[in-house]
């Protein structure tokens, strides 16, 4: 390993990253004003028939020409879904075509489908690929598509390991490829907004503390076709039908809650911190759904970060306090990220709360708040004598000075102007960074950067310690792209 | 602690680069502001606090010349935080308040409730029956038939007026002191404190200030309450500035001289809504049912801060001549009238015995 490279020279690396990169040969494609960019979807159950239904159809600079799924049914509803996305029509279930509809969908190809996409990387033309497959999968399907020369969109969790995901930063620097990891909230304009006002706008202060959960009331289980009878060729991936389609739920396909829900939320604390945690610890058990998984049901985690003027996160403070240590207070200090994740009970939902000492943001990735702390502001009135009047004089018009109680007690909604869904804004970035050279701000890094908090964290419950988390899990002797961008 | 964790950091040069840098903040700038904090000055202290809707402002002289603004703030949260409960307790605008749990169930039956709301009751009583019903809480239905909730002003006709009159008047309002219960003699009645609420807690805030020995300062609820302790140090009078309710440019109209006493201040342009060039303000007379018209802006000097609110919308409106009447009957009371003068706008004087009465 090399050097320990700091966050600060993290970030100065990551400048140059595009550069470098485009010498290597990831300049853009000269696609052509009206060429689309090729992509092959591979894994197309719950979240991939969800791209291609929503997100890919809503890109309309990229042509599905492909499908893959070790699952015949699910292979055959992305060869449909996909012929309908390259149609660009958007279905509802239970919504039937019109005949314009069908005419449309009649002039466009039907993707081809295959079982193993060795054998689809092998035949077909393509660009790029969106990997929606299990966890412990991403890895040699990702690393193969790299070598093939393809740019690559990855469903979280990145690596099942942090290996896995350290070699996949590596693979991207040597083929000159990117890989975009399936972080939506990175392409939520609610979530850089907000970003951008805490950030440059203060409208929190400083973040001391983020809170963080998603809370789910149901078993987590996808329903399974009992009467299904596996070809030959399902056959040949495919042994045990529910452990397949559950896969979520097994330890040797997933890592339960960490790697399939807490990782988004984790992602935003290290984005709007901009850091890393230096240790995680945690418990969790299976308590409620025992019903064979082998993953806990309910987790609960403490990440200590520790924040210094090289993060973007940074902010200095005004003592408030003649108590408090002047020098202290601006020196590094921890910011503590809660996590749970739980399955039997959801009151609390899926949200992130920033909590500044002037404020503080709800964020979900349906809308977002800001709440003004009513901490009170005390300070001398301003000069001496001559000012004396001054203080001593009210004007007043007989109108009260108003102030919305909403936002005072209910937050003040966080305005966004965007007509897109995130699915559609996160391919429609994927498309242009691969057509015009750009690097995704759900980079490689990111899904490193993810990987590593989520696996530690199951970690730190499985084995019931505090887990350290080593920089150099996260650094490399080659430059890596920026894992902050806000835009 | 830090310490350590700050060893650890300079164990590269970049870490060393970011003590350097945070060393560097603290120095400049910053340090000086903590400093401040400890220092005594000489000068008043504002301090500024969100509540019932709108910004308080304390100007305040430190009761000790040795405090700085640390001390001076502690002081000052703690009537803000005495303002924070009482708005918990009295608004409308939050459902667990007690006047919430009044105004729900009161009109089915009697509601037992706190000793402080039955105070409050019977304080709005009392101005109810000396104001001859100009002053009342319970003007919420007519507010509501006119829009004024929505957002969007309509003028009901009258058969409407009427059926909201029915669930308007401090007189069917039931107060049992004994049992500590109220009860509304009509269904769909409710009351509202926001008239008197920031006179209540500006009240409560400046006796706070007294108490920990604040001797002179002036307090205000979004400026249109002012309760002021004392006089300011160099024996001078408080200033109010009264400006036209309509030009927010404008150079002020009237300057009042206030010491240890309150003034409020309604206006018909805090909140209104036009049609066909007639303007439909929100305050109303409880025995017309319809928006009061051709007052401008009222304001009354009072005793107590809960006095001068009540006042204000009272005469506002009662209007002049019974404002006179009423005035000269409380010689602790005065009044200025903002009134139309051709196409300027002229304040009306009463009680103000030391000096002539301007009108």
């Amino acid at each position: 390993m090399s050097e320990n490279v700091t966050r600060r020279n993290f970030m100065k690396t990551a400048g140059i990253a595009t550069g470098v990169a485009i010498a290597a040969g990831r300049a853009p494609f000269s696609y052509a004003q009206n060429e689309k960019v090729r992509v092959g979807c591979i894994g197309t159950g719950g979240q991939g028939s969800y791209h291609i239904r929503d997100g890919l159809m809503g890109a309309k600079d990229i042509e599905i020409v492909a499908v893959c799924d070790v699952y015949a049914p699910h292979q055959r509803l992305g060869q449909q879904l996909a012929q309908l996305s390259n149609a660009g029509i958007e279905l509802q279930p239970g919504q039937g075509l019109t005949d314009a509809q069908k005419e449309r969908v009649s002039q466009v190809p039907r993707p081809k489908g295959y079982y193993d996409y060795r054998e689809m990387l092998d035949k077909e033309q393509m660009d790029a690929v969106v990997i929606s497959t299990p966890l412990h999968t991403h890895y040699q399907t990702t690393m193969d598509c790299l070598d093939a020369g393809k740019y690559v969109f990855c469903e979280k969790t990145l690596g099942y390991t942090i290996e896995e995901a350290r070699n996949m930063v590596k693979k991207c620097h040597e083929t000159g490829k990117f890989l975009q990891v399936g972080h939506q909230r990175r392409y939520n304009p609610l979530y850089n907004k907000a970003l951008m006002l805490a950030r440059e706008e203060g409208i929190i202060g400083r973040i001391v503390h983020i809170d963080a959960q998603w809370h789910r009331n149901n078993d987590w289980r996808r329903p399974i076709n009992k009467d299904h009878r596996l070809n030959s060729q399902e056959a040949r991936f495919i042994k045990d039908l529910d452990r397949h389609m559950n896969w979520r739920l097994y330890k040797e396909t997933s890592r339960g809650l960490m790697t399939e829900l807490a990782t988004h939320q984790l992602d935003i604390a290290a984005w709007y911190l901009d850091a890393m945690p230096k240790r995680v610890f945690g418990t969790g058990g299976i308590d409620y759904w025992r019903d064979g998984r082998e993953v806990d049901d309910n987790v609960n985690l403490i990440f200590e970060f520790e924040i210094t003027p090289a993060c973007r996160g940074y902010r200095a403070i005004n003592a408030r306090s003649s108590y408090q240590d002047k020098i202290a207070i601006n020196q590094p200090y921890k910011v503590q990220v809660m996590y749970s994740s739980i399955t039997a009970n959801a009151k609390k939902g899926c949200t992130e709360l920033i909590l500044g000492d002037e404020g503080s943001l709800e964020l979900t990735e349906e809308g977002g708040y800001h709440f003004q702390e009513p901490t009170s502001k005390v300070t001398w009135a301003q000069g001496g004598q001559a000012t004396a009047e001054q203080a001593a004089t009210v004007v007043t018009s007989g109108g009260t000075l108003q102030l919305s109680n909403k936002a005072l007690r209910g937050g003040t909604p966080i305005v966004v102007d965007n007509d897109k869904s995130i699915d559609q804004l996160q391919f429609i970035r994927f498309a242009k960074d691969i057509r015009e050279g750009g690097m995704p701000k759900a980079n490689q890094m990111v899904g490193l950067n993810a990987t590593i908090m989520a696996l530690a964290g199951y970690q730190a419950i499985e084995e019931q310690r505090v887990v350290e988390i080593d920089p150099a899990l996260y650094t490399f002797d080659f430059p890596t792209p920026d894992p902050g961008v806000v835009s | 602690m830090m310490r350590s964790a700050w060893a650890h950091n300079g164990c590269n040069v970049a870490g060393a680069g970011c003590a350097l840098l945070a060393l560097l903040l603290c120095i400049t700038g910053f340090g000086a502001r903590a400093a401040e904090l400890q220092e005594a000055r000489p000068g008043f202290v504002t301090a500024r606090h969100m509540a019932m809707g709108t910004e308080f402002v304390f100007t305040l002289l430190p009761p000790s010349p040795e405090m700085g603004l640390d001390d001076v703030r502690r002081l000052a949260e703690t009537a803000f935080e005495m303002i924070d409960g009482l708005e918990r307790r009295i608004s409308n605008w939050i459902p667990e308040s007690h006047i919430s749990r009044i105004n729900q169930f009161a009109g089915q039956r009697p509601v037992e409730t706190t000793q402080e709301m039955i105070a409050l009751l019977q304080t709005c009583r009392r101005f109810h029956r000396e104001s001859g019903g100009a002053f009342d809480v319970t003007v919420g239905p007519l507010l509501d038939l006119w829009g004024f909730y929505r957002n969007e002003g309509v003028i009901p006709d009258d058969a409407a007026i009427q059926e909201a009159l029915v669930k308007v008047g401090m007189d069917k309002v039931e107060i049992d002191e004994e049992q500590q219960l109220v009860r509304f003699a009509a269904p769909g009645m409710r009351i509202d404190f926001g008239g008197i609420g920031k006179g209540l807690a500006l009240d409560r805030a400046a006796y706070i200030l007294r108490e920990q020995g604040v001797k002179s300062a002036i307090l205000h609820g979004g400026t249109s309450t002012v309760v002021v302790i004392g006089a300011p140090p160099d024996g001078s009078n408080w200033k109010v500035r009264v400006r036209s309710p309509y030009n927010e440019i404008s150079e002020y109209l009237d300057e009042v001289l206030i010491r240890n006493e309150s003034l409020s201040t309604s206006s018909g342009s805090e909140k209104f809504f036009e049609i066909e060039g007639q303007r439909y303000c929100h305050i109303f007379d409880p025995h017309t049912g319809r928006p009061v018209e051709g007052v401008l802006s009222v304001t009354a000097i009072a005793p107590t801060g809960v006095e001068s609110d009540a006042l204000s919308t009272a005469f506002f409106v009662m209007g002049l001549e019974k404002t006179k009447a009423y005035c000269r009957a409380h010689p602790e009371v005065r009044a200025v009238f903002v009134v139309s003068d051709g196409d300027a706008l002229k304040p009306v004087r009463i009680n103000f015995p030391d000096e002539e009465e301007r009108s």
